[in-house]
């Protein structure tokens, strides 16, 4: 009898176990997920691009979430303070059926540091994680979400100096891709001498990425110093043009460092605008060209007629708090919060 | 020079050497003293500050021994001892222990000195270290001085290098404090005393920054370049020597390469201030003692030389011809007994030119009593004769009476006439006026004297005398009063036509002279001996037969009234030449 009797709770309590974990694992309606970004943008405006490609994405992101489909998507816009904050509703007239979350509330203009500390305060469920510190992130435990590579960081080499090619090439050939992948992007990304990611393009790996510094050397002998630049705030971009500088020096290329309109070359990050490999080398210059081939051709020219060095593809992550479920990023960083819930809503 | 300008030269020259000695001495032990009490001083300051080196290098050791003990940096070893050790996760670690630590350069390396984490250069992971490291200085885990490149050029640091063991292998923890202006700041010393830092790229700093002037500091440094030892020299920064300042060079080497120096600067500012306060007031002071000395070589000169300027003035008087002249010395020393001397001669001179008047006129009276008798005498004795002579016609011839009457009584009046000449002679030279002074022009009372004696140069039965004239046209104005200057030139001019006889050549010249106008009358005749000249002007001396002596007297009385004086030169048959100077009228 007492048998019977302890079995029964046993069996009982396996299966007020299981029922919790389901529960727990359905979806819950209600909650607000708040994101901080460290771009920000003053319009909502669709024919107001921005130039920086942070922002562009961003914008991106809003407009798909709030305007899409004529006013149908999953959410619509219930407060805006230009370059500050967008609070977001949930549509309940949403043509693919109410979202999870009540609201959404995007806190802009945060510094990686502000928003490593919302974190840490639990006054943010969603913020950017910069590469470097993602794979110590993912060691600790944490819940982090990465896109594809969708970023793609070249140097632009600009001006009219006759010897500009050769130093391109040289350049190209001093830069120890490896080492900056493995140290700097912490093993993230992927080493390209390509605009189009692999995942987009196919050939990506056709365009050469050797290190050969007795080559460079070569190239580079005698040749005046170079003015560098890079956007000084991004801790990645700045930390890369450091060693990049390093790696210069050892080929015999000085790179000094200088303001970007007065610069010799620039190191950018472009964001990758389309998961169509046509329209996005569209959008970076190119020719639009379905056949892989003929696709492959026009970003080699593009690539000569800007005289670009791409050096990485790299994907955008974020830190999530343990109660986000199914944040899930697009192909090319693009978020899909119609699908994000909260644990803790109401089931 | 006079004496008495002398004397107080001497006197304040004594003086002022004196006290410019004394203040030499002064300033010069007092220098010494200085001297010596900065040498202590900066041996002080030199000994203290390597203390706090030394302290400072301990720190950067205890720094670097508490990074390598940190447990990111036990992970790094760990990692080292994998086979395929993966140190990405670590490329910001060096500099968070340098954060930590507070230190301005840390590196974490691979036994070979491959960086696996820099502080100072991030991006150089993977690459050797750039920083002055010997082996000594890994195995001696000792803090060492190094020099480690930087974007803004090389910088010279202290540094201390710690291995860290985690199984079979190991890894280095290089961590370094810069010398660089805050590290100057950081060091405690003395008020006073300044830290500097000369690194051998050329650049000088203090705790404030780059210093100012550094070229002044090119031959201290020259020496350390050389010497590698330390080194000291004075240094003024500005041209105010109150900026100077007592610098000892301490070399910064590792191995045989010359790192920089520290330099440190003790102020000479209140050493100036003191050595120049002294100056000023030995120069005050000696300034003073000068005067005072002056002033003391002036009061003694005074009372040496004013006996002596007495004596001179005395002197001066007697020989302008005041022989009353006393001399009022109350001192017993040798110039009192001068002045006694000079007393008792004056009274002697006035005893003797008394004595010698009185002679002199005893003697004239003598010769004017023979004169007048000799005078008179010759009148009177055809007087008597004359008158003899009537009687005895009278007695004896009475028929001749009348004849004899009529050439006695001639004869009597022209003796009675000659009487009356001699007496009317010595009467105006008895009655001579004192002259009236106007401006008359010599060549010209000249001129117009020589007029009166034109007849008698050429007339008949007379022999004949060529006048001749030798006159200056300028500068020959004088005060004078014409009609007795022309008096004396007309007896000048009778004596030399007396004196040619037979006839000769009278020149007469004028001439103008450094304020004297001289008159020169020339006969050619028998000339004068060297006694008749001497004796010439004395009243009633005549070399002719017939004459009174009063001429030449009458001359030598008009030139004295005249303020002037007259000379007569000559030699026995070869003429005389009588000599007027006379004082040019002033605004001539």
């Amino acid at each position: 009898m007492r048998r019977t009797l302890s079995r029964s709770i046993a069996v009982i309590s396996c299966l007020l176990a299981a029922a919790a974990l389901v529960a727990a694992r359905r979806p819950h309606y209600g909650g607000t997920l708040r994101i901080d970004v460290s771009s920000a943008i003053g319009s909502l405006d669709p024919a107001d691009v921005p130039t920086d490609p942070a922002e562009a994405a961003l914008k991106e992101n809003i407009l798909q979430e709030a305007f899409d489909k004529g006013g149908a998507g999953p959410f619509r816009v219930a407060q805006w303070e230009p370059m500050k904050a967008l609070t977001l509703e949930a549509n309940e007239q949403a043509s693919s059926g109410r979202p999870y979350l009540d609201r959404v509330e995007i806190r802009m203009g945060r510094s990686p540091r502000d928003q490593a500390l919302d974190f840490e305060l639990s006054k943010a469920d969603v913020v950017e994680l910069p590469l470097s510190d993602l794979r110590r992130v993912q060691q600790q435990g944490g819940h982090t979400s990465e896109s594809s590579p969708c970023m793609v960081i070249a140097l632009v080499f600009g001006g009219h100096r006759a010897d500009l090619d050769k130093l391109r090439q040289a350049t190209a050939l001093a830069i120890d891709r490896q080492a900056i992948r493995n140290v700097l992007l912490q093993r993230q990304g992927e080493i390209s001498g390509a605009l189009l990611p692999q995942w987009l393009s196919g050939y990506a790996f056709l365009f050469p990425t050797a290190r050969d510094v007795t080559r460079a050397q070569e190239l580079a002998a005698s040749a005046a110093p170079l003015s560098f630049a890079w956007d000084g705030r991004d801790a990645l971009l700045r930390s890369i043009a450091e060693r990049i500088i390093v790696n210069a020096a050892e080929a015999g290329i000085t790179l000094r460092p200088a303001t970007a309109s007065q610069a010799d070359v620039r190191l950018a990050m472009v964001r990758i605008g389309s998961d169509d490999a046509g329209e996005a080398l569209k959008a970076l210059g190119g020719a639009l060209a379905a056949d892989p081939l003929k696709l492959y051709e026009a970003e080699r020219a593009l690539i000569e007629s800007r005289r670009l060095v791409p050096l990485f593809q790299l994907p955008v992550a974020y830190e999530l708090s343990p109660n986000v479920h199914a944040w899930t990023t697009g192909p090319i960083g693009n978020w899909r919060l119609e699908d994000v819930w909260l644990e803790g809503g109401k089931p | 020079m006079t004496f008495r300008t002398r004397l107080l030269l001497v006197s304040s020259l004594t003086v002022a050497g004196a006290v410019a000695l004394v203040s030499g001495a002064v300033s010069g032990a007092t220098r010494r003293a200085f001297d010596r009490i900065s040498e202590e001083r900066r041996k002080g300051v030199t000994d203290q500050f390597q203390r706090e080196v030394i302290s400072q290098d301990r720190e950067v050791e205890d720094k670097v021994q508490r990074a390598a003990a940190s447990g990111a940096v036990q992970q790094i070893a760990v990692e080292a001892n994998k086979s395929e050790p993966d140190f990405s996760t670590f490329v910001d670690e060096a500099r968070a222990q340098a954060d930590a630590q507070a230190l301005d350069f840390l590196d974490i390396l691979q036994p070979d000195l491959t960086i696996i984490s820099s502080a100072s250069a991030p991006a150089r992971f993977g690459y050797k270290s750039d920083w002055l490291i010997a082996p000594d200085d890994v195995s001696a885990a000792k803090s060492f001085l190094t020099r480690i490149p930087t974007d803004n050029g090389t910088a010279v640091a202290f540094a201390a290098v710690h291995a860290v063991s985690v199984g079979d292998k190991s890894i280095l923890v290089v961590g370094a404090r810069k010398l660089d202006p805050p590290f100057l700041a950081s060091l405690g010393v003395a008020p006073g005393v300044r830290a500097m830092l000369w690194l051998a790229s050329g650049e000088v700093m203090d705790a404030s920054g780059p210093v100012a002037n550094q070229q002044n500091l090119a031959g201290l440094l020259d020496t350390v370049r050389r010497t590698r030892q330390k080194a000291f020299a004075t240094v003024q920064w500005t041209r105010d020597p109150a900026t100077a300042e007592s610098i000892v060079a301490l070399p910064l080497v590792h191995g045989d390469t010359l790192l920089g120096a520290l330099l440190v600067g003790t102020s000479l500012r209140e050493q100036v201030l003191l050595e120049k306060g002294i100056l000023w007031t030995g120069i005050g002071v000696g300034g003073a003692g000068i005067l005072l000395g002056v002033l003391i070589g002036f009061w003694t000169t005074l009372r040496v030389t004013r006996p002596v300027a007495q004596l001179v003035s005395g002197v001066e008087a007697v020989a302008g011809g005041d022989w009353n002249t006393r001399v009022r010395v109350q001192s017993g020393d040798e110039i009192g007994q001068l002045a006694g001397a000079f007393n008792k001669m004056t009274e002697q001179l006035i005893e003797q030119r008394d004595r010698a008047i009185q002679a002199e006129r005893v003697a004239a009276w003598r010769e004017l009593a023979r004169r007048l008798a000799h005078e008179l005498k010759n009148p009177l004795f055809p007087l008597q004769i004359t008158i003899e002579n009537l009687q005895r016609a009278r007695e004896r011839h009475a028929e001749e009476f009348d004849e004899v009457f009529r050439e006695s009584t001639a004869t009597l009046l022209a003796e009675m006439q000659n009487l009356k000449t001699i007496v009317g002679q010595f009467s105006d030279f008895a009655k001579m006026p004192p002259p009236e002074f106007e401006a008359v022009n010599a060549s010209a009372l000249v001129r117009e004297v020589m007029k009166l004696f034109e007849a008698q140069f050429h007339a008949e039965g007379r022999p004949c005398i060529e006048p001749m004239l030798e006159l200056a046209e300028a500068n020959v104005e004088i005060s004078a009063d014409p009609l007795q200057l022309s008096r004396a030139l007309r007896n000048l001019m009778l004596n030399a036509m007396d004196a040619m006889p037979e006839g000769g050549t009278l020149r007469v010249s004028t001439e103008a002279d450094d304020g004297t106008v001289r008159i020169a009358v020339s006969d050619s005749g028998q000339g004068l001996s060297e006694e008749e000249c001497a004796r010439l002007f004395t009243p009633y001396y005549t070399t002719k037969r017939h004459g009174t002596g009063l001429g030449l007297a009458i001359v030598q009385s008009v030139v004295s009234d005249h303020h002037g004086r007259i000379s007569v030169s000559g030699q026995p048959g070869r003429g005389a030449t009588f000599t007027i100077e006379l004082p040019a009228r002033r605004n001539a």
